[in-house]
């Protein structure tokens, strides 16, 4: 199978984190518990891949960074601390459903900073256009996951810095392969999962808090047990139950294969894939490839289709052929919406910094044959 | 051999603290607090021994860690809480 869905979570991992989760299987207790080797190991080990995140994320103290199970429940902990119901909040117009749907739940004033696909000038000034004094927070991916497209994060955390309006930033597909740093956006919160870029096993992520978080779920800390109020202070406060720890040590394993192999390095490889895909794609009759034709993916996400194919067939074949894609709306309806492809979705290819040339090149191929 | 113990309200804040303290060349051990020694329940301690104290405490404060209660703990298991 060549594995080109990395976006839905990274299936061939580094060998070290494959270790990291027996060895923690093998050798670690419950952490901030108890008091024996087995449970101060466990708890070593947590702080180990607290800092291996604040290395790679600019984070000023390992109490910041926050274990969650995926960015879905980190995202749900962010919102759920600036917005109550009938707030104005404003999002891009390619938000995955894990915004979408807390804000639904909520009952927010969902404002749409609405751009076309790939105009980062559009989107800082649909943003700047959209954001007042009314608004509590503003939510935006780093990168879309159906498109590919880099929103200009930066621009837009300056906007909420002058309106002094908090941002929430979803960092799902470009944690581990564009720089997100927390110290230069002054986010409120970053929120990722450890499974896809990061490396990491399914069932971790990161929450990075730069403002005061309010509790999603209550429980035990190993922390100030006698009394029945959360604690005030983090992580503790974020943390309640057992952690994950062959997941916490598969991510730090992960982390630290980012850091080494850097994500500018990991990124310029992706996205010559993505480039390379993007370009062949387009030169086959009938493929609709969504990309900026005018520069580099900057991304390890494409999305196409192709004419009078129903996009989740066409995925069922690659898959028949050996190629693991997604297909439909990605969890992302608003995304698609944007981008006039709500009706027929996509097919998407997602790239790992595992996957090489000559496998999107077969892919290519492969497609080739379907068109005709 | 007597100890301080420098209790915190984190595990993760103790961790901080052991950090410091070994990068400035202070060695220092982690431990789950005496229940006795604290009335919220549960906690960790670093504990550096009588000679290095000094040195901590003001390692620990250069580094802006918040530290809680100091215990003074004798061998003989009797302590008294100090006073910075």
């Amino acid at each position: 199978m060549i594995y080109l869905d990395s976006a839905a979570t990274t299936l061939q991992k580094p060998k070290s984190v494959h270790l990291a989760v027996q060895r923690a299987m093998q050798t670690m207790s419950s952490p901030g518990r108890g008091g024996h080797a087995a449970a101060l190991r466990a708890g070593n080990a947590l702080f180990s891949c607290r800092e291996a995140a604040c290395e790679l994320f600019s984070v000023d103290n390992p109490e910041k960074v926050i274990f969650t199970m995926n960015a879905t429940h980190g995202l749900n902990i962010a919102i759920k601390s600036l917005v109550g119901s009938g707030d104005k909040v404003v999002v891009s117009g390619y938000e995955h459903n894990a915004v979408m749907r807390p804000l639904n739940a909520i009952g927010a004033d969902i404002v749409t900073a609405d751009c076309p696909l790939f105009c980062e000038d559009a989107a800082a000034a649909a943003f700047a256009a959209k954001i007042d004094s009314e608004t509590k927070a503003v939510i935006c991916t780093h990168v879309s996951n159906v498109f590919g497209f880099v929103l200009p994060i930066d621009r837009i955390a300056e906007i909420c810095k002058q309106n002094n309006v908090p941002l929430i930033i979803d960092a799902s597909q470009s944690a581990g392969i564009l720089p997100v740093d927390m110290s230069e956006t002054g986010a409120a919160f970053i929120a990722m999962p450890g499974h896809k870029s990061l490396y990491g096993p399914q069932g971790t992520g990161l929450l990075l808090c730069g403002a005061e978080p309010k509790t999603l779920i209550e429980g035990g800390t190993g922390s100030n047990s006698a009394l029945m109020s959360m604690p005030e202070f983090l992580p503790d406060r974020l943390e309640s139950g057992t952690h994950n720890m062959p997941g916490i040590c598969g991510l730090e394993a992960g982390i630290r294969f980012v850091i080494k192999q850097t994500t500018s390095a990991i990124l310029r490889h992706e996205s010559l894939l993505v480039d390379y895909a993007a370009n062949a794609l387009s030169g086959i009759k009938g493929v609709t490839v969504y990309s900026d034709t005018e520069r580099s993916a900057g991304s390890s996400v494409l999305s196409f289709n192709i004419q009078d194919q129903d996009c989740e067939v066409l995925a069922s074949k690659l898959s028949e052929q050996g190629y693991a894609i997604r297909a439909g709306l990605h969890c992302a309806p608003l995304a698609h919406k944007s981008a006039g492809t709500f009706q027929s979705g996509t097919v998407r290819m997602s790239v790992s910094v595992f996957n090489t040339r000559t496998e999107i090149a077969g892919f290519v191929k492969n497609v080739n044959k379907l068109s005709i | 051999m007597n100890m301080y113990y420098i209790t915190f309200r984190s595990v993760t804040t103790a961790q901080r603290a052991v950090r410091a303290l070994e990068q400035a060349g202070v060695t220092s051990r982690m431990a789950r607090t005496p229940n006795e020694l604290i009335p919220d329940g549960c906690g960790y301690s670093v504990k550096v021994i009588e000679s290095r104290f000094n040195a901590a405490i003001i390692i620990l404060d250069k580094s802006r860690i918040q530290y809680g209660k100091v215990f003074f703990v004798m061998a003989t298991g009797e302590s008294r809480e100090v006073f910075i």
